[in-house]
């Protein structure tokens, strides 16, 4: 398949157009094009192009480290380096086009396409019997690449039309009428134009649909509105062993420190929940929008308490799925330091959240350890679910809560889970009617963390202390390969935050046995699981490191005299194989004797109406069988014709001016003739 | 579980075949486009691909939709030959009727083999070394016997015909059923092919791949053929009468001399004189045991070049090979022709459940017949060295042509006996060098 003279280039300009990238695309263009004004030729063979093919594949390999290392510098995430990595496809492909264009031959074997092979494999691989032009793929690539952009302009379809209507009309069948083609073309566009409006809107619904129920499903730590505990379900909680913190402090920090995800304040038993279908305990978090946190002037720190009174500084390592994530931070975080994202936002119960940022994130936090002293308790803070305030109000009664201060009663709650209380991470059936706070307190006395920070915050509320519901890790494991403290996602926890003296404190009842319950769920293989963590972990930190953007813009300019010398060699190499094309003038391939003959409009008209002369068949044979068996009128006449038209393609003497004449007026004639008898 | 197997396998097959026949190059181009920008541009915020999406697929529909109304009545007729030979175009005509009273033109023809599909008994009771849907893709290549293309068919006027020069690409030997011819027409975008079936069932013989054989000097004495070319044969009684004897136990039936029985009272029976000439033996092992499909292949053709280079005018040539028994065909002295061999070549199959101990039973059981014996095998084990060290033993001069694939030929070559006179390494893809070497 061949395109049309100019329509590649018109393909590459809208490219340009659509990526920002005009200047280049003219350029490209022009290259491409130019081939038609210069009857240069490289005399390219298969291992030629297959060489081509290796650059291409190279090109696009440093393109990909390219855009990896320089994601993070722009501040873009995955995906919008693999965006660009659509957009530069045609610039990818363009030396293999190039060099078939501006080569003797016409296509290219496909075999040319396995790249890194060596020479030696070349030699014995034999030629493919498939070739196939690379413009028209090369079309099709430049206008989906054009496609990858965010700049919503209403021009793109009708372009996106053109051209593809100018590559159709080059190939449109000649039984096809152009009304029925131009007929069928504007209905596809019209209906095109509904379908991927109709696409759009449909993708906007799904797309709050989806999230709605992501919202729903999304587990304790992820979801800052709403923590679904693991309450009243039956059976053993595992976690995995997964990495999912690293903390580093200058000084040591008294262990276990809990770091917090988020906060809730109000508690929901029985809740129906989607998936899977079943009756959960909630926490939400109530009158908690999120507002944005300014960044300080170099664009990294972000204040997060107006005087920040900090004494505790950790740095924490986290990653970011696709640039976004809650912040794991101490109590009392006043400061976030050297966090390289777009946004940040932050609730009223002291959620944070980020946006924009890179896959892995450092940030060192400042933190005053006397706690939180913004946010003061609402009504939520003290308010005890109705089903569960009877048997709370008596629990609080028998250890006399109401009448201790504060502080006493914090450290009455922890010593009466501490002593009467077990950890466990299994939990069998429930007593009949009973909720599962009551079975707690009332029959199994064991629970894991989720059932412990759930009761105290109640107990808390129902003497009188505001309290809510936090989630997050607890640092306990220092790490001697890495060197600092690691956080499993085993090391979840919840825990409270009480409102005491003015500000949020932690308070942790359950049990401290929780942390070697969870440790016996260790697996084997820990040892080197944690040691490819901390590969990755190493890789991680070199690509989404500072000195990225440098290592970035190093690797272009050694890229440039290394691409450059790379041309200079193939160029060298091939100056014995440039041939000029032997371009012969259509005008001489066209003249011979007898051209202009109207025989051969004659024959042309014959044929379209059925009469069709086989590739081996004489004229006089031909005009015999078509005169006797088929009923060709006057096909005596044209027998004539024909002498003439042999005397004048043929005889060397030609015919004379009066004959010539005679040729063309019978030959006109006998045309209208056969016309006026078809109408 | 493997019925949804061998059905998904079909499916696929059905669904690349359509794919590959259906749309034009420039249709390949615009459903390569369709797929790429579907599965990129879902997310419609962050691309324009799905603009383009839409665009192509209503053209992609549209065309699919104007081709609905494609129901041309035609007739078609062949003149096909009988046999053809793998890798030679084998050109005949299609003559192709317009029942219609519509001028037709723009179609193009295409033959349709036979479904090339296996049976589902045929694809899970079928040996080898590679399974899956590679080994799904090989029975289908097995079985596509020939390469057709499409050919444009002239302007067809109302109740008119025309002859369309066809031309077919053996690919392999075997029988190639012809199920029908396929009428094509370009929608009005040009991307998409309507089709019309119209059945006409025929086949053609494919005799196997040749190559140019030397001469190769088979000099072997002649050697007494007990019954003479008749019995060589089993037809004809060409032989020449000495005279006549009294009848002796184990003389044949159809030699009495029932008139001088009559008058002698006694059995007489005519005698001939004993048949002394060359017999040439065509061995072909047929054990794949570890050899590939394409060396049995190879041998194959090898056996076919020797079969029409052996000069069969004075001299009787017998092909002998192993399938579900041992077969002895028997050429030469007006007694069969060359081409009768190629067409039992045609049809040979490989053999898995035998050893090679039936077809040395075979061959040897004949060895006082034999002059000379040229054995095209598939290996150089112990076995097949024994049996040719037992023919050159009974003083049969023996030719060994040893298949191999490329990775086995240097080891058979290396082996005991490789190096030995008379035998000859051939590796698969390289056959005409090796035999030009001989």
């Amino acid at each position: 398949m061949t395109l049309p003279p100019f329509l590649l280039g018109a393909a590459l300009l809208l490219w340009g157009w659509q990526t920002g990238l005009p200047a280049v695309a003219v350029v490209l263009a022009v290259l491409l094009e130019g081939s038609r004004l210069t009857a240069w030729r490289w005399d390219l063979t298969r291992d030629d192009f297959q060489r081509v093919a290796t650059g291409c594949a190279l090109l696009f390999i440093g393109l990909c480290v390219y855009l990896a290392v320089t994601s993070d510098a722009s501040g873009s995430g995955v995906s919008a380096a693999t965006q660009a990595l659509r957009q530069w496809v045609p610039f990818v492909v363009l030396p293999l086009v190039v060099a078939q264009v501006y080569s003797t031959s016409e296509t290219i074997d496909v075999g040319a396409l396995r790249v890194f092979v060596g020479k030696k494999i070349r030699s014995v691989v034999a030629p493919s019997s498939f070739r196939f032009n690379l413009t028209a793929p090369f079309f099709a690539i430049c206008l989906f690449s054009a496609g990858f952009t965010d700049a919503r302009t209403p021009w793109f379809y009708p372009a996106v039309c053109g051209l593809i209507v100018w590559a159709l009309w080059s190939i449109r069948p000649k039984t096809s009428t152009v009304a029925l083609w131009g007929g069928l073309l504007v209905s596809a566009a019209a209906l095109g134009y509904v379908g991927h409006t109709g696409l759009h809107a449909l993708r906007g619904l799904v797309e709050d649909r989806v999230t709605q129920w992501m919202v729903n499903v999304a587990g304790s730590g992820g979801n800052p509105f709403q923590a679904q505990t693991a309450i009243g379900s039956i059976g053993e909680l595992k976690q995995s062993d997964r990495i999912v913190l690293r903390i580093e402090a200058a000084a040591p920090v008294p262990t276990p420190l809990l770091v917090r995800q988020a906060s809730y304040n109000q508690y929901q038993s029985s809740v129906m929940s989607a998936t899977p279908p079943a009756r959960v305990s909630v926490w939400l978090a109530r009158d908690s929008a999120f507002s944005d946190v300014p960044p300080q002037v170099d664009g990294t720190t972000w204040r997060l308490q107006s005087e920040p009174a900090a004494r505790q500084r950790v740095t924490v390592a986290a990653s970011l799925s696709n640039g976004k994530g809650l912040l794991a931070l101490p109590n009392g975080a006043a400061q976030v330091e050297d966090l390289p994202v777009g946004k940040m936002q932050r609730n009223r119960l002291g959620a944070v959240q980020v946006e924009e940022g890179p896959g892995l994130v450092r940030y060192r936090v400042l933190s005053a350890p006397d706690g939180s002293h913004e946010a003061p308790p609402t009504a939520a803070d003290r308010t005890v679910l109705p089903n569960e305030a009877p048997l709370i109000s008596k629990i609080a009664a028998e250890l006399r809560l109401a009448a201790m201060p504060p502080q006493q009663a914090l450290r009455a709650v922890q010593e009466y889970f501490q002593g009467r209380f077990r950890y466990s991470t299994f939990q069998g059936e429930r007593q009949p009617g009973a909720t599962p706070m009551e079975d707690f307190f009332l029959r199994t006395k064991a629970g894991h963390c989720e059932y412990f920070a759930t009761a105290t915050v109640l107990l808390l509320r129902a003497a009188g202390i505001p309290a809510r519901y936090a989630t997050g890790y607890s640092v306990q494991e220092f790490s001697r390969l890495e060197n600092l403290y690691v956080v499993r996602d085993r090391h979840a926890h919840a825990w409270v935050l009480a409102y005491v003296d003015g500000a949020w404190h932690d308070v942790d009842t359950t049990p401290a046995t929780w942390y070697g319950v969870e440790s016996e769920q260790t697996a084997w293989w820990q040892p080197a699981a944690d040691l490819w963590s901390w590969a990755a972990y190493q890789v991680l930190k070199w690509r989404w490191g500072e000195r990225s953007s440098d290592l970035a813009t190093t690797l272009l300019w050694i890229s440039i005299p290394l691409g450059l010398f790379a041309v200079w060699r193939f160029v060298r190499a091939k100056q014995g194989g440039r041939v000029k094309a032997e371009r012969v003038p259509a005008a001489a391939l066209r003249a011979w004797p007898g051209q202009d003959s109207e025989w051969y409009a004659l024959e042309r008209q014959l044929q379209a109406k059925g009469w069709a002369r086989h590739p081996w068949e004489p004229w006089s044979d031909w005009l015999r069988r078509v005169g006797d068996g088929q009923g060709v009128p006057a096909a005596g006449a044209l027998r004539h014709l024909l002498a003439l038209h042999y005397r004048y393609r043929f005889d060397p003497r030609g015919l004379s001016d009066r004959e010539r004449q005679a040729l063309k007026s019978e030959v006109t004639s006998w045309s209208a003739q056969q016309e006026q008898t078809r109408k | 579980m493997q019925r949804l197997l061998y059905y998904a396998y079909r499916g696929a097959s059905a669904f690349r075949y359509w794919l590959r026949h259906r749309f034009t190059p420039a249709g390949w181009v615009a459903f390569g486009g369709l797929v790429a920008s579907a599965l990129t541009g879902l997310d419609t915020s962050r691309n324009l691909t799905y603009q383009t999406f839409a665009f192509l697929f209503c053209l992609l529909v549209l065309g699919m939709v104007s081709g609905l109304r494609f129901r041309p009545c035609l007739t078609v007729r062949r003149r096909l030959s009988r046999f053809a030979t793998a890798g030679e175009p084998c050109a005949y005509r299609v003559t192709v009727r317009n029942q219609t009273a519509a001028l037709l033109n723009g179609l193009r023809l295409r033959e349709q083999e036979a479904d090339p599909r296996p049976t589902r008994e045929e694809f899970f009771g079928a040996a080898g070394s590679v399974r899956g849907y590679a080994r799904w893709r090989q029975l289908i290549a097995r079985h596509q016997i020939v390469m057709v293309d499409e050919h444009a068919v002239p302007a067809l006027p109302p109740q008119g015909e025309h002859d369309v020069p066809v031309t077919l690409l053996p690919q392999r030997r075997g029988r190639a059923r012809l199920a029908g011819v396929t009428f094509a027409r370009l929608d009005p975008f040009g991307l998409f092919k309507s089709f019309a079936f119209v059945p006409a069932d025929d086949s053609v013989l494919v005799l196997p791949k040749r190559y140019k054989v030397p001469d190769v000097s088979l000099s072997g004495t002649r050697k007494y053929q007990s019954g003479g070319v008749a019995l060589a044969s089993s037809v004809a009684d060409s032989e020449e009468f000495m005279g006549l004897r009294d009848y002796r136990p184990g003389d044949p039936l159809r030699h009495i001399h029932w008139k001088s029985w009559a008058k002698a009272s006694k059995p007489v029976v005519k005698e001939y004189e004993d048949e002394f000439f060359v017999r040439h033996a065509l061995v072909l092992d047929t054990f794949l045991g570890a050899a590939s499909e394409d060396a049995f292949e190879e041998a194959v053709s090898l056996a076919a070049s020797f079969a029409c280079s052996v000069d069969t005018q004075d001299s009787l040539l017998d092909l002998l090979f192993v399938e579900n028994q041992a077969y002895c065909y028997t050429a030469g002295r007006g007694v069969g022709g060359v081409d009768r061999m190629l067409e039992v070549l045609a049809g040979v199959q490989g053999c898995r459940d035998k050893s090679f101990a039936t077809l040395r039973a075979a061959v040897l059981g004949r060895q006082q017949s034999l002059s000379t014996c040229i054995c095209v095998l598939l290996g150089w084990d112990e076995p097949r060295r024994n049996f040719v060290g037992e023919l050159r033993a009974a003083g049969v001069q023996t030719l060994v042509l040893v298949v191999s694939d490329p990775r086995r030929v240097q080891a058979a070559r290396d082996g005991a006996g490789g190096g030995a006179p008379g035998v000859h390494h051939l590796e698969v893809g390289k056959i005409a060098e090796g035999v030009a070497r001989l």
